[in-house]
């Protein structure tokens, strides 16, 4: 019994540590906040405020101090406005470099770097820090100030700057390049606030993750309709072949797996090997459905029968 | 008759010096300094005329611009935008490897300016440092835990315990870190950092001589033998995204 006991008490430990492990990343959303924040930006940004104490955690170069508050971040004369100046006696940089560009974000040029640390306790971001290096001031392929546009040639450091503050704000990167949370940037190429960041922010701060079209690569290419009110079969197609990995489909706000239940009725899904999806609803009853995909970013794409 | 054919020899090798990619450690510093005037000039001729030193720096075969474009690498979009495709990225990696996330461990030293180490089981190792299957590797990342707090940094992916990915990566051993080390002390000495510790001290003392950890560049993930980039997007079969990223290293290379 006392052996059992322990085999138990080991397995129960290893696999609540496996758990915390691998639940541990989801956990970490952008999210920060409820409601109303109001952004107070000390200091224009790549004006070096160190020596002040609210980041105990760097190397960072510049910070930026967000304050919350008051203000409504979605009426478009409240989107954060900033000037982008840069202090030049900053030394350059050369991270952007020689980090080896981890990954992505605004850090692929050979020179200029900007890219956005967020300081998480649970679910809120308590701190943020953009960095950005001097290059962004002094460099040739950079360029662009708040009221004069980029030049064909150059990284615009607006963009870049923006695309910072949507971390800031909690946004992760769009899926998109049309959009100003997408992780690159082209030369000579201003982007401003969309209807994804706004979307984006609706679902973070007003809990309102409503249905947003036209953002995704994914679209639903329906092969049968609801037809007299008795849904019987409904094939659709992901249109960029991502069929494995990144979203979850739901039907009628039920989460499809092969195999659903919806109003008691057995549906099967189906996956064949061009990305076509296939459902049966058997003996229906005529509702009105609604398919929706979900990518793992938090963006929709639906449409309803 | 023989000293004008050695003459013409000589004259035809000079013409094909810098015809083709240089070892730059095995130039003098003036075949260095000509090396690059000519790569400048080859550079001009495809007009390519944003990038010279960041491809100069890292080692881009420009003198295979059409055999690299063949294959699906276009010089003049890495050029243009930031956007790095899978193909794309290899030019600026020195080791791909594909394997299995298999562990993960939160540094939880808020003087280092690594938060996380994760195990990678190497597969197959593509290209770069010899890395043998099986092996374990060390990845740093600088998001992770502090204390209860997280850091998330926006230009670093996630990677998930059981994962199966490729990484293109750079080592922590190989000169291009180290020059990167002195870049992050001199971005330091701007900011309180606690003690303001001089990273290269702090950072050679949690490693071995050999360290057998790595930086990342780009990761893919695999499932059900597709491969994903960090949008979730299918970029490719296994197959194909093996073949291209062992062919377009070799053609850089060259």
């Amino acid at each position: 019994m006392k052996r059992k006991l322990i085999i138990f008490s080991v397995a129960f430990i290893a696999i609540a540590t496996l758990c915390s492990y691998v639940l541990f990343p989801y956990t970490m959303k952008l999210r920060t906040g409820t409601g109303y924040i109001d952004f107070e930006i000390t200091g224009a940004i790549g004006v070096p405020t160190s020596f002040s104490n609210y980041n105990d955690y760097g190397p960072v170069l510049y910070n930026t101090l967000i304050k919350g508050g008051g203000g409504d971040i979605l009426g478009d004369n409240n989107l954060p406005k900033f000037n982008v100046t840069y202090n030049t006696s900053a030394p350059t940089s050369v991270i952007g470099n020689n980090r080896n560009e981890c990954g992505v974000g605004y850090n692929s040029d050979p020179d200029a770097i900007m890219f956005t640390h967020n300081l998480f306790n649970g679910s809120y971001i308590y701190e943020s820090d953009i960095v950005v290096n001097t290059n962004f001031h002094s460099i040739s392929s950079t360029g662009g100030t708040y009221d004069t546009n980029v030049g064909s040639n150059e990284y615009d450091r607006v963009t870049a700057s923006r695309h910072e503050i949507g971390h800031v704000q909690g946004l992760d990167h769009s899926l998109s390049n049309s959009f100003l949370m997408y992780e690159t940037i082209s030369r000579g190429n201003r982007k401003t606030y969309d209807g994804d960041y706004k979307a984006g922010l609706n679902c973070i701060y007003y809990d309102s993750c409503a249905p947003y079209t036209g953002t995704g690569d994914i679209t639903i290419e329906t092969k049968a309709q609801k037809s007299n009110s008795d849904l019987r079969q409904l094939s659709w197609k992901i249109s960029n072949n991502n069929s494995i990995l990144g979203f979850n489909i739901y039907f009628s706000n039920k989460e499809l797996n092969t195999e659903s239940t919806y109003n008691n009725q057995l549906i099967k899904t189906e996956i064949d090997s061009s990305n076509e999806y296939k459902f049966t609803v058997i003996n229906n009853s005529s509702n009105t459905y609604f398919l929706e995909i979900v990518y793992e970013s938090g963006l929709r794409t639906y449409k309803n029968f | 008759m023989r000293k004008i054919i050695l003459f013409l020899c000589f004259m035809f090798s000079c013409s094909l010096a810098f015809s083709q990619l240089k070892k730059k450690e095995k130039l003098s510093k003036k075949q260095l300094s000509e090396y690059k005037i000519d790569y400048s000039n080859k550079m001009e001729l495809l007009n390519l005329k944003h990038s010279a030193d960041y491809f100069f720096d890292n080692n881009v075969n420009v003198y295979k611009y059409n055999e690299l474009k063949s294959k699906g690498v276009d010089l003049i979009q890495v050029d243009k935008s930031t956007e790095r495709t899978y193909k794309s990225a290899i030019l600026f990696s020195n080791t791909q490897i594909k394997g299995t996330v298999v562990k993960r461990v939160y540094l939880d030293d808020k003087d280092s300016f690594f938060r996380t180490e994760i195990s990678i089981k190497v597969d197959k190792s593509y290209y770069g440092t010899n890395l043998k299957k099986g092996e374990i590797i060390k990845l740093k990342l600088q998001s992770g835990k502090i204390g209860d707090d997280f850091l998330k940094v926006s230009n670093e992916p996630d990677l998930f315990l059981g994962e199966s990915v490729i990484l293109y990566l750079t080592s922590t051993d190989s000169e291009k870190f180290k020059k990167s080390l002195e870049g992050i002390n001199e971005f330091n000495k701007n900011y309180k950092l606690k003690g303001n510790k001089d990273l290269n001290i702090i950072y050679s003392k949690k490693n071995s001589k050999v360290s057998n950890s790595f930086v990342l560049y780009k990761k893919y993930t695999v499932k059900n033998n597709i491969v994903f980039n960090k949008n979730k997007r299918k970029i490719g079969s296994l197959d194909e995204v093996e073949n291209n990223i062992e062919l377009i290293s070799k053609i850089n290379r060259l």
